[in-house]
């Protein structure tokens, strides 16, 4: 279990987020909302130890990560907790097969056969078995997108932390990617989801954070949250998202 | 200009010049291989800049950069030996000179490479778990030398142009022997017209494959290759 | 760059920096005997004594000084001789390679013991060096173009808007700074002693001047080039070897050697061994007319 308690964060003297507490639980799909900048993805790495923060605490199971205590090393916790980025982070030197197999061999230390094979049994189940070869930037946008999540994935991580994976997807790719995310969370993970789709929140979360203006404004399931906002800063974000774009 | 060109001296020195130049490859080779090992630790250190560690190597590689290469070579083949009780053959004392000198300017070409890396890169590799030292060791050290490919080889190939100064401390590379030839001659314009072709036959081609290397998908290193 | 993953490479850098040290000082042999330096308070005679062992730098001089660029092996007038001596001493010879513009510095740093050449001894490196007795002789010339008849005799030397090259530091340096002071001369900064003949060759200077025997050879090879004092050289030096000041006991021995070789008619046997361009040099007692 993910135990974020009362975390807050700093840039240049301003707060980002204050006291926030959230819980993700393995076989959960939590999906966090927000408008942009208001510091989802800054809350995602603070959860792997990829930011310090000032306050609080993150706890993953018996691991834990104290605030701006100066030798904690999340290294541990991160081989637990995958993260897949807005921006990918793809290794444009390696080839979509060696971005994907780089941590298995590199820090599960399996075999190279043995992460050749099985990324390739996940590659066949986000459909991209035919670009392994092939470099990131002789890839789509969607394509490079699923390299990512097959890199996250293959580490067999308890909990995924996935930032805006779907932004760059069409409707069905991103519907497919959706329905892999939930059959993992079937089998166990937790996935914390970051994302601006109301929809898709809606549907498969179980629990829904929205964050603004330094806090969680509003959480609870997507009913709850997304069907009856309570706050009008909610509202105004939905009606942003029904309407804007 | 009154000079009788003759070049069939050259064809009778063929084999002599070959050997000049496979010591000039020599010298370079070794050269370049400890002049980079030496310049990754170096270059960590320039880029980490923690104050005492980078101060006094940051020190030690400007008194190097700063020093000419042929000053350096007379003082470490004639004076080192009387200071401290070791000597080494004029081959091996240019070999270490020259591998010396380019570890300090390849340090802070990787040095630019290192701090040039994209967070991004080195986040996902954090973000699988990986520690610090191989973090450094699958993706630091190798994105780095990517980013320095042109550098390092304008470098590698200027530091193959140095070689020739070994011959002040009579090391037989290939300018060396090109002089040995002409006391033997007196046909210098002959001797340096091939000389300068041997190195625009290895230096050229040299450039142009980097080049060709550079484009390469294996050495792209830019974030937008791969959003 | 603030991230975690740099922040304890400082362990790595440094055992980086001491296998790099080490491999450093790998590459340093303990010292043999014949490459360390001579100790500066007992005579090269006494070392090799001691240890059998001479240690010589050549400069490559032909005919004095020849190396076969294919075998590297040396041979030439002032090689044998001093072969014959080594053998007669019952020491051997361990050659070392230097040039013009570093002999003093490889005599003064202990790197040899003897320069192994035709070295002339003049008054500027006799303030830092000795000499042997001088066994051979050879002159002063000076190289033109072929079809330039200007020169004839030394005074030819000092017509109006002549440019003289010269090596630096060698016999024609010296020359034209005591005897032709105003006189326009290139001085060229070259372990290459004919490289001012190059400059007569290619319009940059009429005259070259430089030791008889380089003048000699480069005519020879240069048929559009004329050695012009060849049968009267401006000015004649005495040739032999280089050795350090302030071990007179080494330079007794050279002498003695050097005098035993003349009496028992090697020097005279090598002269004629080696004599190519006879006008250009002369052993003892055979003047030029």
């Amino acid at each position: 279990m993910i135990k974020v308690q009362n975390i807050g964060k700093q840039f240049g003297g301003k707060w980002i987020f204050r006291n926030l507490t959230m819980i993700a639980k393995p076989k959960e799909l939590i999906g966090i909302v927000g408008p942009s900048g208001c510091g989802k993805t800054t809350l995602l790495k603070c959860i792997n130890g990829l930011l310090r923060f000032e306050e609080g605490m993150v706890t993953v199971g018996d691991l834990r990560l104290m605030a701006g205590s100066k030798n904690h090393t999340p290294v541990a916790i991160r081989q637990r907790v995958g993260m897949v980025f807005q921006h990918l982070n793809l290794w444009p030197y390696k080839t979509a097969l060696e971005n994907i197999i780089e941590g298995p061999v590199y820090v599960r230390r399996w075999s190279k056969k043995q992460a050749i094979e099985n990324a390739i049994l996940w590659a066949e189940r986000l459909k991209i078995k035919d670009q392994l070869g092939k470099y990131p930037q002789m890839l789509s946008g969607g394509q490079r997108q699923r390299v990512a999540i097959a890199r996250a994935v293959l580490m067999e991580p308890e909990f995924l932390l996935l930032d805006e994976i779907t932004s760059a997807l069409d409707p069905v790719l991103a519907g497919e990617i959706v329905d892999c995310m939930v059959e993992l969370k079937e089998q166990g993970m937790g996935i914390v989801f970051v994302s601006h789709q109301i929809n898709f929140i809606r549907r498969n979360a179980d629990r829904v954070y929205f964050l603004q203006g330094e806090q969680f404004m509003e959480s609870g399931t997507p009913k709850e949250v997304l069907a009856e906002p309570k706050t009008p800063e909610l509202r105004s974000f939905i009606e942003s998202i029904r309407h804007g774009w | 200009m009154n000079y009788h060109w003759d070049f069939s001296i050259i064809w009778a020195a063929r084999t002599t010049l070959l050997h000049g130049l496979l010591v000039s490859f020599a010298l370079t080779g070794f050269c370049i291989l400890v002049g980079t090992i030496l310049a990754v630790p170096i270059a960590l250190i320039l880029a980490r800049r923690s104050p005492v560690l980078y101060g006094i190597t940051n020190f030690l590689v400007e008194i190097v950069r700063a020093l000419p290469i042929l000053v350096l070579l007379i003082w470490f083949y004639y004076v080192m030996p009387n200071l401290l009780s070791v000597s080494l053959s004029a081959f091996w004392t240019a070999a270490w000179v020259l591998a010396i000198n380019l570890a300090a300017f390849a340090a802070d070409i990787l040095r630019g490479g290192i701090v040039a890396i994209p967070r991004e890169h080195l986040e996902a590799a954090e973000a699988l778990g990986m520690s610090r030292v191989t973090v450094i060791r699958r993706i630091i050290i190798p994105e780095t030398f990517r980013r320095s490919v042109p550098a390092l080889t304008a470098m590698y190939i200027t530091m193959f142009k140095f070689s020739t100064l070994a011959s002040v401390i009579s090391v037989s590379e290939l300018l060396h022997t090109g002089d040995s030839i002409i006391i033997n001659t007196y046909k210098p314009l002959e001797v340096y017209t091939i000389i300068a072709l041997i190195y625009l036959a290895v230096i050229v081609p040299t450039t142009y494959a980097a080049k060709a290397l550079e484009r390469h998908p294996m050495f792209s290193v830019n974030p937008g290759d791969s959003e | 760059m603030n991230n975690s993953a740099i922040r304890s490479i400082k362990w790595i850098a440094v055992t980086g920096l001491l296998v790099a040290a080490g491999a450093c000082f790998s590459g340093c042999r303990s010292p043999q005997s014949g490459t360390q330096p001579s100790s500066a308070s007992q005579s090269v005679l006494a070392t090799i004594k001691q240890t059998g062992r001479l240690k010589a730098c050549y400069i490559k001089y032909p005919p004095f000084v020849i190396q076969d660029p294919r075998s590297d092996k040396l041979s030439g007038y002032f090689i044998d001789l001093m072969a014959a001596i080594a053998k007669e001493g019952s020491f051997t010879v361990d050659y070392e390679e230097t040039n013009w513009g570093t002999m003093i510095t490889a005599l003064q740093t202990g790197k040899c013991d003897v320069i192994v050449s035709g070295v002339f001894p003049t008054i500027l490196r006799a303030k830092e060096v000795t000499f042997a007795t001088p066994l051979l002789y050879v002159g002063l010339s000076g190289v033109t173009r072929k079809n330039d008849t200007r020169f004839k005799s030394a005074a030819d030397l000092t017509q109006n808007g002549l440019m003289i090259a010269v090596t630096s530091g060698e016999v024609g340096d010296e020359y034209a700074k005591r005897f032709l002071p105003d006189a326009k001369v290139t001085v060229m900064q070259t372990e290459d002693i004919s490289r001012p003949m190059l400059e007569v060759l290619t319009g940059r200077a009429d005259i070259a001047l430089g030791d008889s025997l380089t003048a000699c050879r480069f005519a020879k090879a240069h048929p559009e080039a004329k050695d012009v004092f060849a049968d009267s050289p401006l000015r004649v030096y005495g040739t032999t070897f280089m050795v350090r000041r302030g071990d007179p006991e080494w330079t007794d021995f050279l002498n003695i050697a050097i005098g035993e070789m003349e009496l028992s008619g090697v020097t005279d046997k090598l002269e004629a061994q080696y004599k190519e361009c006879p006008s250009a040099w002369h052993s003892k007692g055979k003047a030029w007319k």
